[in-house]
């Protein structure tokens, strides 16, 4: 055999070997590589980005927790979700040309950021153009889809009271009632009639938002200029409307084995240990009506 | 007749429209005559209030705005992220607005996220370092300080809720072990980011959520772009005081994921020693027994008063291994050549005489080297914890002593000790089955331990005469096995028993000067033996994780003791079992309030020492008897309550605790005083002895994040009752100690003017059951720390201490203190000139009682010094 064929020979070997190992390496887990553009529904680009800090109280917990959420600002569409989506979402684009990779150094880096932020798969897109909010939420591996007009029925009253300053804008006051709570914003003069979770229709940023009850307080608390494409996930959600997904999101959260028990995704022993006291998450939901 | 109705309506309209409402439509273009979509509109009667109606542009760029009661003038202003702002006043109706935009992106200047000062997440409580830090901090330690509920010690030793933390963190890797204070007092706050209390911290993740602690550990997490390259700093410098003086330090850190490494190496004379030469430095039992400051030391920082020559060098790496697993290996060096000097005057109090006053003057050259190194392997996973350390120390002293009273004489000191110590630990938890193995083996050596006097006639140093000499060897060998099982039942509850098996061996041996020669049986003490301890353990814990947690142990202990004296003979021996209950309750209310509850009998037996029946100098002038030929029994029924309320998120923190505590011992101790008091001796004497001991203590503080201030207030109240002989006859000793102490440490003027002021005011007093006469002492302690930042790179700092002390001789002392200098930071480097004791105070003067004396101390301090020295980090 020619000296070139054998090392070619040899070379092909080890490769073949390498790939065999790195195979091994993963396991039986099969691994899906999928681009951003393929995972998305791209529909803007965002141009600024409005970190929030965003705390909430459980009054039958009696617990409080602080998230971090990110509203990404486009020319025709927003998006607001947990920051560490937005994390991972930068991990995979600046990997490999934007493939998500669900192992290694980079899971770690994924859990390290929904550990640090807060994770959730909730997403609202709001449009502009189309005076529409899109909302998608997740639960026990399905995803859920509702819309709805934009700022439906927030019924703004200005406020006379001195500005105040946050992160540096000036910002005034408003207040409205809006599905059973009470609101108070700041708004800003950056020139967007957007704000936090559903919140807008003010002329001016929401920078930040609390309840009268106390149990939510959002409040910016830093402005990046990243520019990066979004939208909501590509998958095949159920559509259903906001009442009913909350309502089911309610009946989740206060009694998870009871859900897990009645959709039968487990069976046995777990009925009994329900009966004796569902065990309730921490839930504190911005919209009681 | 119908168009002068419509004219009539017109002008109806027309009229309401310019006595009460305006009505506003218009048409927004960019230059190319295309619609301006998206536009907000707002309508302002008054610029400087809220706009009174607002709207945004539809897709034909059209808008319209009304408002009832209002009229022109008004402001309308454009604002849109495509298009450049635009305003304009319209003092009358305009029609259709035909408004044309010019095209301009709307640019945001970017916020570094300000993260909130604290985070509560479960038992880990994140501070964001920026939230806390100030101008004037150089390390992290000084920003730890600050947290809630953390205090720091003199020594850098780090306590939360008044219990040591169990583990220093760095990225979440434990580098350097107890040694911490290497890393927290020379890493920079700007290169951390977060701190993390881990409370209640359980280090072994074999055991977390089974067994809890009460030691919380802390982790340091770098920011970003800190990690894979060197940070440090070095540092040099040079000034005078009455010599001329110098200071070099080299502090630097590397680290990954998958190493840590810290190096160090600092030196100076400038007053800054960098291992306490403490009064009982040293391990084995034959170092312990000399003091290493025998004729005193004042209660300030040893930098007011230790002339030195310091160096230090250390080196530190921990290597990430596959499989949760860490190699750790530690090294240090450290050189001490230090001296002072200082004067006593001694009051002995006895009963039904006058008491007897001795004075004495001391000057003391302390020079320790010390020697360490140690290698760990770490194994940490959720089912196997494994652990096997080997470490050596070495310690070598070399003490002089020249003492001046009625004559001069001369004292030295020499010693040398050494220690080996492996350590081994692994935790197995299969299902609800924990085992656990504990092994620790350890030899610890002094075969140099010399101590020796002599007295000159004169000052002229060529006559001279022995007055003591004593040599004290010890060999030590230790060995303790222990091994765990425990069941887990159900969810809340576990049972288990633990087993443990100490053995040590020892033997000392003193000898006083001559007496190899000549044999004076009263001179020697030549006792070695073996003491073993069995125990069993049986616990039943009930564990609701995160609220309620309770543990009672009975521990059955067997105790066999074999001691054998060489010099007569005699055999000590003892054999019998012990029963001491414990229990232990954590009552977690919410996330902010804890209680905790122990309560139970603890037993201490004597060991080699209760043999020792010879007396061994201890100084020149003093000896101790530290035996009575029978073993020493100590049993101690006790209950601690406390509890700690904490908010994090609002700064607060509360905690209060108390202790009462009974203690039978079956010894009394014992001193005589010598005509003039120019001899001592201590002893003990077989007899019963009860003591009581109540301690209260309470601590409070509150960060207010927005004052960038905190205010804390602590106190403590101890009294204490025992026996004491003194000249024969037997005196009830009643003593109680107060203090309370104040803080506010604040950052004003956005961190322009930084203040740490402090006030504590402590109370001594005893009593001795009417034999002799009440003694009490009262002392205010204010400290003043101040730094001023005029412009980002410069600091004007000032330390101000100021102690007013009553003394025993009657009336108050103060003693003032005052450091300034100043600091100028240029991108990496950073001068200062320092300025240390400015009042030029060249002594100290301060009492304390000291078991039946009073002693009243007077010390030379360091002159007025200054400092210059330039720092560059990197």
């Amino acid at each position: 055999m020619n000296i070139h064929l054998k090392i070619t020979a040899i070379i092909l070997l080890v490769l073949c070997g390498l790939r065999a190992f790195a195979q091994q390496q993963q396991g039986d887990v099969q691994f899906e590589y999928r681009s951003f553009a393929e995972m998305y529904n791209v529909v803007d680009t965002a141009e600024m980005n409005i970190i929030y800090a965003h705390s909430m109280f459980d009054p039958v917990k009696k617990k409080k927790e602080i998230v971090y959420e990110l509203l990404s600002l486009g020319k025709d569409h927003s998006l607001y979700r947990m920051l560490a989506g937005y994390k991972s979402d930068s991990v995979s684009n600046s990997k490999a040309g934007g493939k998500y990779w669900y192992f290694g150094e980079d899971y770690k880096l994924y859990r390290t950021y929904t550990n640090t932020y807060g994770s959730s798969r909730e997403r609202i897109l709001k449009s502009y153009s189309d005076s529409k909010l899109t909302f998608t939420g997740s639960m026990l591996g399905d995803t859920y889809q509702a819309s709805e007009p934009l700022y439906d029925g927030m019924q703004w009253t200005m406020e006379e009271d001195a500005p105040r300053k946050i992160l540096d804008h000036e910002c005034r006051k408003a207040r409205m009632k809006w599905r059973g709570r009470e609101w108070t914003a700041w708004y800003s003069d950056i020139p967007y009639n957007d704000g936090p979770a559903k919140f807008g229709g003010l002329p001016g940023l929401i920078l930040e938002l609390t309840d009268s009850t106390g149990e939510h307080k959002i409040r910016a608390i830093g402005i990046k200029n990243d520019r990066y494409p979004f939208g909501l996930n590509n998958g095949n959600p159920f559509k259903t409307s906001r009442e009913r997904y909350n309502k089911l999101l309610e009946g989740y959260i206060s009694d998870v084995a009871g859900t897990l028990y009645q959709q039968g995704r487990v069976t046995g022993g777990l009925e009994n240990e329900r009966k004796k006291k569902p065990r309730r998450l921490f839930y504190c939901p911005i919209e009681l009506e | 007749m119908i168009r002068r109705l419509i004219t009539y309506l017109l002008c109806v309209v027309s009229a309401m429209s310019a006595s009460g409402k305006v009505v506003l439509t218009g048409e927004l273009t960019d230059a190319d005559g295309n619609p301006a979509v998206g536009v907000i509109i707002r309508l302002y009667k008054d610029r400087t209030k809220s706009p009174v109606a607002f709207t945004t542009s539809d897709r034909a760029g059209k808008f319209r705005l009304a408002k009832e009661t209002l009229t022109f003038p008004v402001t309308l202003t454009f604002a849109s992220s495509k298009y450049a702002a635009k305003e304009m006043t319209i003092e009358k109706d305009p029609g259709v607005l035909k408004v044309p935009l010019r095209r301009e992106d709307f640019v945001l200047e970017e916020v570094t996220v300000q993260a909130p000062a604290a985070r509560v997440k479960g038992d880990t409580i994140v501070y964001d370092v920026n939230s806390f830090k100030g101008k004037g901090d150089r390390s992290i330690e000084d920003v730890i300080k600050k947290l809630p509920g953390v205090t720091v010690d003199d020594s850098g030793k780090i306590y939360y809720d008044e219990e040591p933390i169990n583990n220093f963190y760095i990225e979440g890797m434990n580098l350097m072990g107890g040694n911490y204070m290497i890393a927290s007092q020379n890493i920079s706050p700007d290169d951390i980011s977060t701190i993390s209390v881990y409370e209640r911290h359980q280090p072994k993740k074999a055991l977390k959520g089974i067994v809890d602690s009460k030691n919380a550990a802390l982790n340091l997490k770098l920011k970003k772009g800190r990690m894979l390259k060197p940070i440090g700093y070095l540092r040099g410098g040079t000034g005078y005081g009455d010599r001329l003086l110098w200071d070099g330090n080299f502090y630097g850190m590397l680290v990954s994921p998958v190493n840590q490494t810290i190096i160090t190496a600092k030196g100076n004379n400038a007053g800054s020693p960098y291992v306490s030469v403490g009064n009982q430095d040293g391990e084995g039992r034959a170092t312990k027994t000399f003091n290493k400051m025998p004729f005193g030391a004042p209660s300030i920082s040893q930098s007011r008063f230790l002339d030195n020559r310091s160096g230090y060098f250390s080196a530190n790496s921990l290597f990430k291994l596959p499989d949760e697993t860490t190699l750790t290996v530690n090294s240090s060096y450290s050189l001490e050549n230090d001296s002072y000097e200082g004067a006593t005057v001694t009051e002995y109090l006895l009963p039904g005489a006058p008491a007897v006053t001795y004075e004495e003057k001391a000057s003391s050259a302390l020079q320790a080297h010390r020697v360490s190194a140690g290698l760990k392997f770490e194994k940490n996973k959720d089912r196997l914890y494994l652990l096997d350390q080997l470490t050596f120390r070495g310690l070598f002293n070399d003490n002089r002593y020249l003492l001046h009273d009625a004559g001069r004489t001369e004292q030295t000191l020499y010693n040398h000790e050494f220690r080996v110590r492996n350590t081994f630990k692994t935790v197995v938890r299969r299902a609800r089955k924990i085992y656990e193995v504990s092994s620790v083996t350890e030899l610890k050596n002094t075969p140099v331990n010399h101590i020796g006097a002599v007295r000159f006639a004169s000052e002229d140093a060529s006559s001279s005469e022995t007055v003591m000499g004593q040599t004290v060897k010890g060999l030590s060998f230790f060995n303790s096995e222990s091994t765990g099982f425990s069941f887990q039942f159900g969810r809340i509850s576990q049972a288990g028993v633990e087993l443990s098996f100490n053995a040590a061996y020892d033997r000392l041996r003193s000898l006083a000067r001559g007496s190899e020669e000549e044999p004076v049986k009263d001179d020697r003490n030549d006792v070695s033996g073996y003491k073993i301890r069995t125990a069993a353990t049986p616990y039943y814990r009930i564990s609701f994780p995160g609220r309620f947690s309770a543990k009672l142990s009975v521990p059955v202990e067997m105790l066999d003791i074999r001691y054998v004296n060489a010099l007569n003979g005699d055999v000590y021996s003892h054999h019998r079992p012990y029963l001491s209950p414990l229990l232990s309750v954590t009552y977690k209310a919410n996330q902010r309030l804890v209680l905790d509850l122990d309560a139970g009998r603890r037993r201490t037996l004597g060991d080699i020492a209760d043999f020792i029946d010879n007396p061994i100098y201890t100084t020149y002038r003093s000896v101790t008897t530290m035996g009575t030929g029978s073993l020493r029994k100590e049993r101690r029924d006790y209950v601690n309550l406390s509890t700690i309320y904490r908010d994090a998120l609002a700064g607060l923190y509360l905690m209060a605790s108390g202790s009462f505590s009974i203690t039978e011992n079956n010894t009394i101790s014992v001193s005589d005083v010598g005509e003039n008091g120019s001899s001592v001796s201590s002893s003990r004497l077989n007899e019963s002895n009860r003591s009581r001991s109540t301690m209260a203590r309470f601590s409070a503080s509150k960060r207010v994040y927005d004052w960038r201030t905190t205010f804390a207030l602590s106190g403590t109240g101890q009294w204490r009752t025992r026996k004491r002989i003194r000249s024969g006859e037997k005196v009830d000793v009643n003593s109680s100690f107060y203090t309370l102490t104040g803080r506010v440490e604040s950052s004003l003027f956005s961190g322009k003017l930084a203040t740490n002021l402090s006030c504590v005011y402590s109370h001594v007093r005893q009593d001795f059951g009417g034999k002799m006469g009440a003694v009490g002492l009262n002392s205010v302690e204010f400290t003043g720390k101040v730094s001023v930042f005029p412009t980002d790179i410069l600091e004007i700092f000032g330390d101000v201490s100021l102690n007013h002390a009553e003394l025993a001789t009657g009336g108050y002392k103060s003693n003032v203190f005052v450091d300034a200098g100043m600091r100028v930071k240029l991108r990496k480097f950073e001068i200062e000139l320092a300025g240390k004791n400015l009042t030029n105070l060249r002594r100290y003067e301060y009492a304390i009682y000291s078991s039946l004396d009073i002693v009243n101390y007077n010390f030379r301090l360091r002159p007025i010094q200054g400092l210059l020295t330039v720092r560059y980090s990197f």
